[in-house]
């Protein structure tokens, strides 16, 4: 179980002080609210991600340049990449205008939404589903068939900041009265008519967490539990579902153009249309397309956020 | 200052050689496989240098993203604890040291500092892996990349120490190869050695052997070709050096015979001259006794009567007329054997010769009551000769006839030509013989009265009153010309002397023949009789 990893105070000094990459500067010049007309203006993208931000960056990269390269008219010619390592850190690149476009799941967008008065402007088709759900899932021999079985065992979700590993299936436990408690060890006994839950910072974690009988069930996303290998499959069987929230969305920083905003979300939309797009779009964590997020998109961003109101009270 | 000179066997020379030789073989062979290996595991290192950078390159740069250190000094550490790496840094594109792990082992910790070579600097600035081999080991830096940037630089201590096992694992065998190389090199230039110069010591031990005399031992003749021909060519000088050796002796054994005959000839002719100065002296010293005594008397009996003074007077005279011949004819022999003399050889008529003879001894034959008879050949052809020498010679035998035939004896000159076919040195001579009916000459006497002052056992000064130098003096005149002089006699019944000599050549040959002819040899001795 991959431990998680703590973010110290001098760490970020340093990072700061060392003055990395273009690609991979996390403190890139902030834009000028006002509609640029002079080049040299950057566009940054931006991500959350604590533990390979490297990786989100390589992603990201050919976005922020293809971006970059379709919006001279702005003065912009090139693309970065920001990642946050929190919600906390996302929210404030947001606000003090580091990041320009932030790419995530619900949940975080939501929490960043708060903390930053982000807009969210667009849909991503992140593995090339629109929505997902999570859940429940149990060995088939474990004698449960549904999710008041799990009360006074124990759950694995993924992480705190996770919507389908956490917020949506925890959420959505509570919402239907279930009492639930954190364990900082699978193996600890829950008390009766308690759920307990134990964050293994990854669903691979969850599932040899359930295969190797520590925990009862786990909460995953429902592109997850598609993926596992035939011969988990058969072992286990899912017992409960949550709502459907949009795959991924994309918001975009307050006080950003909105000229810009609007050609950057038509820039988006558009990838599908163009083979470079659909290339980037592969690279992209086969993301199927960019599109207007829908009402019932919207609909259930507000359940969801009734949910985190349960989780993060 | 003296050169040191050492003289080298065939064995160590061979020896040093192969040792030298394999060392270099060694050497040949064993460097390049050191390059080889040393390449071999630089290429290992930089592909295992490549793998990791690559590995590591997205974990390390996550964690510097995230100003992640601790992290960063874990990965460090596991990265550290392969065994053949010995360290782990990790900096900032501007050198700050951000991870150092302990050159010493154990955990890494938060670094300070900065890189100060430029040369690992080169690598956040250029954004390319460097290599630097140091002793065996390698130092590879390797930027950290995000996309095209740097946002640091990781560096590596790969240890040389497998390598150099490596490396001392192959001089130690080659090392071993040659060792079993040179002893067997060595081994084998003992064969060569001994194979070579055995048959050369043995040369050169009966070259020695030679030197020393030892010539009958036989050369050994073996070995390679060409000491086996240098053996050959030894055991031809040593026959032949035998041979001249032998030769040698048998001409010293004979030369020293001659020398030992030379010698004992000298003593023999030392000893005649003394016997002859003292002959002399005695001959030289009788007529004198003779005419003392005379004078003696005559001066005691100087008044007494005169036909006694006359006997006396008479005795002086004779006495002194021998004296005269005596000392005319040792002048007469001595100027002969030197050389000084002259010779007036021309064609004699020897009937001629013979007659004179006989007229100037006529008055003694008369005063011995003896008779000559000459009775010279018909037709005899002149001789070479001088005239005056010839009647000397005849004159002599027929005084020395004369003076041992009693009286009433008859004495006889004879001529006899004597054909060339006969005689040795194929030239025609005339032999004369005078013989008598005296008392003979013993055999034993033949050779010896011919020398001077030999006159045989029976001595004659008593009553022939001779010198005893005139067979001596015919001797050395018949040799002169050519001729030979022999006498032949019986005691009691008489004795019969012969001498040759050579018929004159023709007239056109005359002149030649009287500056002494061919043939004609020199006085076989000659004493000289200067020094009496």
């Amino acid at each position: 179980v991959r431990s998680r990893i703590e973010f110290a105070l001098i760490g970020l000094i340093a990072l700061m002080a060392m003055g990395c990459g273009a690609g991979a500067d996390p403190s890139p010049a902030t834009p000028d609210p006002s509609p640029p007309a002079e080049p040299g203006q950057v566009i940054v993208l931006g991500d959350i991600d604590s533990s390979e931000p490297i990786k989100k960056i390589k992603r990201f990269g050919p976005l922020a340049d293809y971006l970059a390269a379709h919006l001279k008219e702005f003065g912009i010619d090139q693309g970065n990449v920001v990642i946050a390592r929190d919600i906390r850190e996302m929210g404030r690149f947001l606000s003090d205008g580091t990041v320009d476009i932030y790419f995530d799941s619900p949940f975080p967008t939501l929490a960043v939404q708060e903390l930053s008065g982000s807009r969210i402007v667009a849909r991503r088709w992140k593995g090339g589903d629109a929505n997902y759900w999570s859940i429940y899932i149990t060995l088939r021999d474990k004698g449960i068939s549904g999710i008041e079985d799990f009360v006074g065992k124990v759950l694995a979700f993924e992480s705190p900041e996770s919507t389908s590993g956490f917020v949506l299936p925890a959420g959505t436990l509570l919402e239907q009265g279930f009492a639930l408690k954190e364990l900082e060890r699978p193996d600890t006994r829950v008390a009766p008519g308690e759920i307990g839950y134990y964050f293994s910072d990854d669903e691979e974690n969850t599932v040899a967490l359930l295969l190797g009988g520590m925990v009862a069930g786990g909460g995953f996303s429902n592109q997850d539990y598609q993926g596992l290998p035939e011969e988990l499959m058969n072992q286990i069987t899912q017992v409960g579902r949550t709502i459907a929230v949009p795959r991924q969305l994309v918001s975009v920083r307050p006080g950003l153009d909105p000229r810009l905003a609007s050609r950057v979300i038509e820039l988006l939309i558009g990838l599908d249309q163009t083979e470079e797009g659909g290339l980037i779009l592969e690279n992209l964590k086969k993301t199927k397309k960019f599109d207007v997020l829908p009402a019932d998109s919207s609909a259930s961003l507000e359940d969801l956020r009734g949910l985190m109101r349960l989780v993060f009270p | 200052m003296a050169k040191l000179r050492i003289s080298w066997g065939m064995a160590p020379i061979l020896m040093v050689s192969i040792v030298a030789l394999v060392s270099i073989l060694i050497a040949l062979l064993t460097y390049p496989d050191i390059r080889r290996e040393r390449s071999v595991a630089h290429d290992a290192f930089r592909e295992r240098a490549d793998l990791l950078t690559k590995g590591l390159n997205d974990v390390l740069a996550n964690y510097i993203y995230l100003a992640d250190i601790d992290s960063l000094r874990k990965i460090s550490d596991v990265i550290q604890s392969q065994p053949d790496i010995t360290y782990v840094d990790v900096f900032a594109p501007d050198g700050r040291f951000l991870v150092r792990s302990h050159q010493s082992g154990g955990q890494s910790d938060y670094a300070t500092g900065f890189v100060e070579d430029q040369f690992w600097l080169n690598v956040a600035q250029d954004g390319q892996k460097v290599f630097r081999f140091d002793g065996g080991g390698l130092d590879i830096a390797s930027p950290i990349l995000v996309g095209e940037d740097v946002i640091g630089v990781m560096r590596f201590g790969f240890s040389g120490a497998a390598v150099s096992a490596e490396i001392r694992r192959i001089l130690l065998g080659h090392l071993w190869q040659g060792l079993v190389l040179i002893a067997v090199g060595i081994f084998s230039a003992y064969l060569i050695a001994r194979y070579t110069t055995k048959p050369l010591r043995d040369l050169a031990t009966t070259a020695a052997k030679i030197g020393n005399g030892e010539l009958d031992a036989p050369v050994p003749v073996g070995g390679t070709r060409e000491v086996s021909a240098l053996g050959q060519d030894l055991e031809n000088m040593r026959s032949q050096l035998q041979e001249l050796y032998a030769g040698l002796e048998l001409k010293v054994e004979e030369r020293t015979r001659e020398l030992e005959d030379a010698n004992r000839e000298l003593q023999s002719l030392d000893k005649m001259k003394d016997e002859f100065v003292s002959t002399v002296s005695h001959e030289l010293r009788t007529p004198l006794t003779y005419i003392k005594g005379a004078a003696e008397i005559l001066m005691i009996y100087k008044d007494e009567d005169p036909a006694i003074q006359a006997e006396f007077l008479g005795i002086i005279n004779s006495e002194s007329d021998r004296l005269t011949r005596l000392i005319d004819d040792v002048l007469d022999l001595s100027r002969m054997e030197s050389g000084e003399i002259g010779w007036n050889v021309s064609a004699v008529d020897l009937p001629g010769v013979i007659e004179t003879a006989v007229d100037s001894t006529h008055a003694l034959a008369m005063q011995k009551k003896v008779s000559v008879e000459a009775a010279p050949n018909d037709g005899l052809p002149p001789v070479g000769t001088d005239p005056d020498r010839l009647v000397q010679v005849i004159t002599n035998l027929l005084s020395n006839a004369i003076k041992f035939t009693p009286r009433g004896g008859l004495i006889q000159v004879r001529t006899h030509i004597l054909a060339a076919a006969n005689l040795e040195a194929g030239k025609e001579m005339v032999e004369v013989s005078v013989s008598d009916n005296g008392m003979g000459i013993p055999a034993i006497d033949f050779d010896k009265i011919f020398n001077r002052f030999q006159q045989g056992v029976t001595s004659l000064s008593d009553r022939a009153q001779g010198t005893g130098l005139g067979l001596a003096i015919c001797k050395e005149i018949v040799a002169h010309v050519g001729g030979t002089i022999w006498v032949e006699s019986e005691p009691g019944i008489g004795s019969t002397f012969f001498f040759t000599v050579p018929v004159a050549k023709p007239p056109d040959q005359v002149e030649e023949g009287l500056s002494r002819p061919d043939g004609i040899p020199a006085p076989a001795e000659q004493i000289d009789l200067s020094g009496w």
